[in-house]
């Protein structure tokens, strides 16, 4: 369990210094994850260090927003009223170009086409009372 | 076969009353069950010095406290502790207790789980449906939308039947072999035979998992005597000789070249077992392990090298984990269909063949491996154990 907060109507993870500037970046259109400069690992959000090399020195980088799909869900259920209208909806592992993987929806596409191996980029919607958040979309 | 001493042995077990209805808090689903063990092993309140306590991750302190043992009248205690790595400590309490034993920190040690997660009003959906940080570090549950361990193991079991080109069939033969060993389970809740057709035709939970690729949460408990291979042999019940035990934890890490789904700690905590006893997989009569979700088992089945890498489902489809098969595995029904009282089940279960109690399911039990994890499949542990005090 992790404690969980609304934002803007939203059910979103407590933010911190390890996970904020991947969701501050996303009203930018951004897609932030970390970056090891010591040995050139990229990494998902949020490390305190340097999974690979051990190194302290992990800074936050843009990644280039194009990946693939990992693998993916179909939610037939929700336990939060914010999904209901949106029952069945997906949820992937999108593995980016860079390496790292993040958890998003994937939109513009449907769900029995999902495939892993799919290519997505990223895309940004409004969700909850205009919260920016990270999307991916196929090509 | 190595010709080594036995690290410890259980020498009593008991369970609460299992429900799907509200039978009381978890404490005093505990209490009944230390105290069944307790009586299960001939010996009295004061002979017990040890206790370890194992509550489930997502219950509160209030539901099973550190302070247990005023609640089952223990006194005097030379070890107490609650054990938390989540849906492992189940095992791993019996291996602390097992060293605790061996380093004569303590005679006796009683080894409790217990849960209550289904009470009035809120459904087991609920009460495990929250975000869990099963993906790693960063959160991104919540506001994806994906919530609870079905969800979460959904995902890995998409990936890893994408990589051995497996299908729901796959899934659904374990399931059903699950539910044929339940049927010859007088504790087992499900009680009405599964069809393959029956699992397809189960709703979606989370897709690609159908209802009956899910475990069936009850309220209960577990309890286990832990004492020296030297006191278990003069109990009242057949002494349990634990020959082995493993750990394993991987962590997850989310990016390219780390397949957590598919490379977890279980094969780390087999093969410290395997070392540990002397023995080889091919020495295993048969598995009693957490099967939160069917998937876990063809997974679990390769990882402790009963079957090779990506063999799980072919083996399982084939009929040779359910009754008849060439290698038993969950034979009182699992968490699938029997209950899901988390390590607590494949430990029951593991007793209860070791001990050659198994009533219409006992198998050959020369040799059985009981495993436990927790987290998304993230931490590990198994022991070998045997009716014999020598292999």
């Amino acid at each position: 369990m992790y404690d969980i907060t609304r934002i803007k109507g939203w059910p979103m993870p407590v933010l911190n210094e390890l996970n904020q500037p991947h969701f501050d970046a996303m009203a930018d259109g951004k897609v932030m994850v970390q970056h090891c400069p010591d040995c050139d690992t990229w990494l998902a959000p949020g490390a305190f260090l340097c999974e690979n090399c051990g190194s302290t020195g992990v800074q936050w980088r843009e990644a280039c927003g194009r990946g693939e799909i990992y693998s993916y869900v179909v939610m037939n259920r929700t336990f939060d009223p914010a999904f209901e209208a949106m029952v069945p909806y997906n949820v992937c592992l999108i593995e980016l170009a860079e390496g790292p993987r993040l958890l998003a929806n994937v939109v513009g596409i449907a769900n029995s086409e999902l495939a892993i191996g799919c290519a997505v980029q990223a895309t940004f919607e409004k969700v909850g009372e205009g919260l920016p958040l990270l999307k991916f979309k196929p090509g | 076969m190595a010709s080594k001493k036995p690290l410890a042995a259980i020498r009593g077990f008991a369970m609460s009353d299992l429900s799907r209805q509200y039978i009381g808090p978890g404490w005093q689903l505990a209490v009944t069950a230390i105290h069944r063990a307790i009586a299960d092993a001939g010996l009295k309140k004061s002979d017990i010095d040890g206790l370890l306590i194992n509550k489930s991750p997502v219950a509160s302190l209030m539901d099973l406290p550190m302070d247990l043992l005023d609640y089952a009248g223990l006194k005097d205690l030379t070890l107490c502790s609650v054990v938390e790595a989540e849906g492992s400590s189940g095992v791993q309490m019996v291996q602390q207790a097992a060293l605790a034993v061996q380093a004569g920190m303590a005679k006796a040690v009683v080894c409790v789980f217990a849960d209550a997660p289904i009470v009035p009003g809120v459904s087991t959906q609920q009460a495990f449906g929250m975000p869990l940080p099963l993906m790693g570090k960063l959160g991104s549950e919540a506001p994806t939308g994906l919530f609870g361990p079905v969800a979460a193991y959904a995902l890995a079991a998409r990936r890893y039947m994408h990589k051995n080109s497996l299908t729901e069939d796959h899934l659904g033969a374990v399931a059903v072999a699950c539910r044929q060993w339940a049927l010859k389970n007088p504790l087992a809740m499900m009680k009405k035979p599964l069809s393959m057709e029956d699992h397809h035709n189960s709703p979606y939970v989370v897709e690609p998992f159908h209802l009956f690729d899910c475990s069936f949460p009850v309220n209960g408990a577990v309890a286990v005597v832990v004492t020296s291979a030297e006191r278990a042999a003069d109990g009242p019940q057949p002494a349990v000789y634990i020959h082995g035990m493993g750990q394993g934890h991987r962590g997850v890490t989310n990016r390219r070249g780390f397949e957590n789904e598919i490379e977890i700690g279980a094969k780390l905590a087999g093969q410290g077992a395997y070392a540990m006893a002397g023995v080889g997989p091919k020495d295993i009569d048969c598995a009693q392990v957490y099967d939160a979700f069917t998937y876990c088992i063809l997974l679990q089945l390769e990882q402790y090298g009963f079957v090779e890498p990506g063999g799980g489902g072919a083996f399982a489809l084939a009929g040779q984990t359910a009754p008849g098969g060439s290698f038993p595995v969950n034979t009182g029904g699992g968490q699938l269909s029997g209950y899901y009282l988390q390590g607590g089940t494949p430990l029951s279960e593991g007793v209860m063949q070791a001990r050659g109690t198994a009533g219409e399911r006992q198998v050959k039990h020369d040799l059985v491996l009981t495993a436990a994890y927790g987290g998304r499949m993230m931490y590990h542990a198994c022991m070998i154990t045997s009716p014999h005090a020598s292999l």
